[in-house]
């Protein structure tokens, strides 16, 4: 029996499965039951504090597709991803090219590059408080010297957005761009060869070798900007706290305010499940076209 | 036509430099901010370089707050995460590369699979669990979630694969147990991913913003980074200069790890996206 069991479950069985066993208890905690568990929560009314959690049904899903202000903190969502990742992706795409090349100080350049990465957002969100500043900010000094008008950056609600937009194409940048690098890199020499035997120009040999070769790389990265650009919650609480007159309040960030700031626990949670939906569906979505493409 | 190439890598290294000298020029005013005397601080047009080095700004800055408590909690919070973090994930990653067991590879794929649950989802129930738990604003409810990793296991599989499976036959024909095997042959031989991965969680840990901000709530139990930004509430727009001094002091230690350990950044990223 003992051994029939041990056939059964492998070689290593015991001793393997209790290597995994704090991996797959950690994510059965706080992943699969905190899933549910706040797939439970997004149907009550619950403050945190309060014993019971009143069973309200679809009222919390229903009362946020009402409120005026999950609009404009969607379409703010909205607006923050389409700059964000289309124009973050090109320009570190951009980058990665110039840089494959045969670039005198290549490593230092990529350094550079990589740096706003490893920053601390805390800290370097500062440093652009103070370069947004509508006075002494050395953004509105260079502004000038082409001969436009200084902007109240971060307290005009016409400037936030764009002002946190760019902030964001800033840190992230250079992330994009290391993957950007590797997958050129990864891009086989003699394909490159073959295309100019063939009489491909440098153009043709972009669109034709290395935009196929890198579509996985580009497939990756767009779907972790999009997931990610939806999250966003660290510049906004640190430069706006979604102000000013919400300009850039978004999803994360009125997911915070009302599951920790009005302990609105239920309402939160079902903010958080639009919120996956909303990735959710994306990502199918993705996927389906970039496997029809392959 | 050999012309014209020079022309091209001129072209290019212009853009390259101009991009590079954005992505470090916030860091550099930082710096120059923080040295400076107050008077130069709120000029038109910016003076770049201070007239005389002012360091006193850091002196003011430390004391304006509790920073050793700060940067106790960001040690206690980094080192705990870090430790733990190697250790699940040296045994998982063992498992599910070198252990034979029924459902090994649906195991990982699920496993892996998990990370893609965005964190916002999960953020809500796990405050709920931690305050249950009574774990609100302590270091267990900051340390433990923690504990885990999905990207470590994943680097871990990944080096052990390349490992010959000789070693761990011989040592076993020995009567050595998994775990000295581990210890003894696996470990020694993983230290470049031993590193990528203490290096990759310290830059998680030390840089976190969003969880300490959600587990913690009183200055005793607040990070470097929760602690900068409640700075920033007290002296932020005033005083530019202690407010950067402090935002120094805060990326430094990033700064120092950035410069030995680059090359491991580098490559923890790279492994990121190609799993994908």
């Amino acid at each position: 029996m003992k051994i029939g069991l041990k056939k059964f479950l492998g070689r290593d069985a015991p001793i393997a499965y209790l290597f995994i066993l704090p991996n797959f208890l950690w994510v059965a905690v706080f992943t699969v039951y905190s899933v549910f568990y706040g797939f439970y929560l997004s149907f009550h009314d619950w403050n945190l504090v309060s014993p019971n959690k009143v069973f309200v049904g679809f009222n919390n899903y229903i009362n946020i597709i009402k409120d005026p202000l999950f609009h404009k903190v969607l379409i703010n969502t909205v607006i923050f991803t389409i700059w964000t990742v289309p124009v973050g992706m090109l320009i570190s795409l951009l980058l990665a090219i110039l840089l494959n090349g045969n670039i005198p100080g290549k490593n230092l350049f990529r350094s550079a590059y990589f740096f706003p990465v490893i920053a601390p957002i805390a800290a370097v969100a500062q440093v652009w408080i103070w370069i947004y500043e509508p006075t002494y900010g050395i953004l509105n000094w260079v502004l000038n010297k082409f001969g436009i008008q200084s902007v109240a950056w971060l307290s005009d609600p016409k400037w936030a957005m764009p002002a946190v937009i760019i902030f964001s194409i800033w840190k992230g940048l250079g992330y994009n761009m290391v993957l950007y690098l590797a997958a050129l890199q990864d891009v086989p020499r003699t394909l490159y060869e073959a295309a100019q035997i063939d009489g491909a120009g440098r153009f043709a040999q972009f669109r034709y070798v290395t935009l196929p070769g890198i579509q996985p790389a580009t497939f990756f990265v767009l779907i972790n900007s999009i997931i990610g650009s939806f999250q966003t919650f660290n510049q906004i609480y640190i430069m706006t706290r979604g102000g000013p007159l919400d300009a850039t309040n978004v999803l994360a960030y009125y997911l915070y305010q009302n599951a920790f700031q009005f302990f609105k626990v239920g309402y939160g949670s079902a903010v958080a499940f639009i919120l996956f939906g909303i990735l959710f569906a994306f990502t199918i979505l993705l996927w389906l076209r970039y496997i029809r493409t392959e | 036509m050999r012309q014209k190439n020079n022309l091209v890598r001129f072209l290019i290294l212009i853009i390259l430099s101009f991009g590079a000298f954005t992505s470090i020029l916030p860091i550099i005013w930082m710096f120059l901010t923080s040295i400076k005397p107050m008077d130069e601080v709120f000029t038109y047009p910016p003076k770049w370089l201070p007239s005389r080095i002012v360091l006193s700004n850091y002196i003011e800055a430390w004391k304006e707050a509790p920073w050793e408590r700060y940067f106790l909690n960001s040690i206690i919070y980094s080192g705990s995460v870090i430790i733990g973090q190697v250790i699940t994930s040296l045994l998982a990653g063992y498992a599910f590369s070198k252990l034979q067991f029924r459902g090994r590879n649906l195991l990982f794929i699920l496993y892996i699979g998990t990370m893609m649950i965005p964190g916002q989802v999960t953020i809500v129930p796990i405050f709920v669990i931690l305050s249950k738990l009574k774990w609100i604003d302590t270091y267990q409810g900051l340390i433990v979630p923690g504990l885990t990793t999905a990207f470590g296991t994943f680097l871990f599989r990944q080096f052990f694969v390349s490992i010959p499976t000789d070693l761990q036959e011989a040592a076993l024909v020995d009567g050595a147990s998994h775990l000295y095997i581990l210890r003894k042959i696996f470990v020694p031989l993983s230290r470049p991913a031993i590193i990528t991965l203490v290096v990759f969680t310290f830059m998680g840990t030390w840089n976190d913003f969003f969880w300490p901000l959600i587990v913690t709530n009183s200055t005793e139990m607040r990070t470097v980074q929760i602690g900068l930004t409640a700075f920033q509430s007290q002296y932020g727009g005033v005083q530019w200069s202690y407010m950067m001094a402090a935002a120094m002091f805060v990326t430094l230690p990033v700064i120092l790890l950035y410069l030995f350990a680059q090359r491991y950044f580098v490559e923890g990223i790279t492994l990121t996206g190609i799993k994908g």
